[in-house]
């Protein structure tokens, strides 16, 4: 294995344990998601081209672990363990529990989400990859990826809706058009 | 009216839309209050869902050091290789705090109550030897059938005398289970048994582990040369048998859970 490979996979680690934890709702099982991954990418190593991207790559191999073993069982994660998100390390005070509780919040609304929606919206929302590199990684057309995450976005939204509703201040729409209206040119 | 479609306001909510296209969307926006509640939930849900994340532990050493260490696999290694890393990694993820009701119990009985009786796995009728490598058999014993069934892999239960210490699927689609049996005077043997339709676990091989026992009567875990000596009596069977890694231990939780259920 050179260097610059496991150099990269180091690194892209909280990146792909992120995007793990994601999709499984759970700490735990992100984390065993992510050590299978890994198993799998070091024993592949041979598959992956230097100079390209290595995150893609993982993204690609985490992806379809998770969809084998989601459509095989028909498996979708537990809501998250609250004693899960209480382990959670952090500051004391409001602003931490504010923030355990929206993690709680968004695990457990991912897990309504069908396993191809939450690929995408962990890539997308979560990691930020453009609609295009979702498309790359998932092996799906640009459109199909737009259209999907679109309904997941809405489905995700309804589930948060009673946590947001609790403790929020409403967005100020139109501030919203023109900030991203103004944002700097597309990266379809 | 020009109709403005969800995936087109979700990229106008992300920033992504050509800008030719935008004051479309301005307008639409001005004129239909759904299409603003629409474009709320699509802000809310990319700038909203990262942020959380940021709370969460720091990595696992666990996975630090399987990266940083230089044990990494060479390319294009076969499947043995594999397959003891990846019981070395199963077993190192397996959670310390088991329920209280821990179906290891169930082995633990069951070793306990074999043990006191003298009543030994290969004295039973069509249960093969040890040494009879690749013969095929079938478990009589109902405790056994039951320790194979649901107990999850790497246990510490010291008593108990068959152990599972790791979970596959099989080429042949069947659930697998390698497992330890201990023999009288401490003797260890290895094994792999599969789950066939009816749900009855059968033998596929078993031989004699070819390192001394120490400790608990489980030879200390890891993929490492001496576990690979001591395995190397099923390993021919076990590589024909393994379609994929071994079940890492929440899967494997799952699978018992669910009453080994086959993937379509």
């Amino acid at each position: 294995m050179t260097d610059e490979f496991r150099t990269q996979m180091v690194e892209f680690l909280p990146r792909l344990r992120r995007f793990a934890i994601a999709l499984t709702g759970d700490v735990d099982q992100g984390d065993d998601l992510v050590q299978e991954t890994c198993l799998r990418a070091l024993s592949r190593v041979d598959q992956w081209q230097p100079g390209s991207r290595l995150d893609s790559w993982m993204y690609r191999i985490a992806q379809n672990l998770w969809l084998d073993r989601a459509r095989a069982r028909r498996w979708r994660p537990e809501l998250s363990d609250p004693e899960v998100v209480e382990a959670l390390p952090g500051q004391d005070g409001r602003a931490v529990v504010e923030d355990r509780l929206t993690l709680q919040a968004v695990l457990g609304a991912m897990t309504a989400l069908s396993p191809e929606q939450q690929v995408l919206v962990a890539l997308v929302c979560i990691d930020g990859a453009s609609y295009k590199e979702a498309a790359e990684i998932t092996g799906t057309p640009i459109g199909t990826v737009m259209s999907r995450l679109a309904r997941a976005r809405r489905e995700l939204h309804a589930r948060l809706e009673p946590s947001l509703s609790h403790n929020r201040t409403r967005p100020d729409v139109p501030a919203a058009i023109r900030l991203t209206a103004s944002k700097a040119g597309p990266r379809l | 009216m020009i109709k403005i479609s969800d995936a087109e306001l979700m990229a106008y909510a992300d920033g992504v839309l050509p800008r030719r296209l935008r004051p479309l969307v301005r307008q639409a926006l001005l004129r239909d209050p759904e299409l603003l509640e629409k474009l709320e939930s699509y802000i809310i849900t990319y700038r909203g869902l990262a942020a959380p994340f940021a709370q969460l532990p720091p990595v696992p050493d666990r996975l630090r050091q399987m990266l940083a260490s230089g044990d990494a696999a060479p390319p294009r290694e076969g499947l043995w290789p594999r397959l003891l890393r990846s019981i070395g990694e199963a077993k190192s993820a397996v959670r310390t705090a088991l329920p209280a009701r821990s179906l290891a119990a169930v082995a633990l009985f069951a070793g306990a109550a074999m043990l006191a009786s003298g009543f030994w796995l290969w004295g039973l009728p069509g249960m093969p030897r040890p040494a009879d490598g690749d013969n095929a058999g079938r478990l009589s014993g109902a405790q056994l059938q039951r320790a194979l069934e649901r107990t999850e892999s790497n246990v510490a239960a010291p008593l108990a005398v068959l152990k599972p210490t790791g979970t596959f699927l099989s080429t042949e689609n069947e659930w697998c289970r390698q497992y330890q049996l201990i023999g009288d005077a401490g003797t260890r043997f290895v094994g792999v048994a599969c789950r066939g339709k009816g749900g009855a676990w059968q033998v596929k091989t078993s031989a004699l582990a070819r390192t001394p026992e120490r400790g608990n009567g489980y030879a200390a875990a890891g993929a490492d040369a001496g576990e690979a000596q001591e395995l190397a009596g099923i390993e021919p069977t076990l590589g024909k048998l393994m379609k994929d890694i071994v079940l890492l231990p929440a899967d494997e939780r799952s699978l018992i859970a669910g009453g080994w259920q086959l993937p379509r």
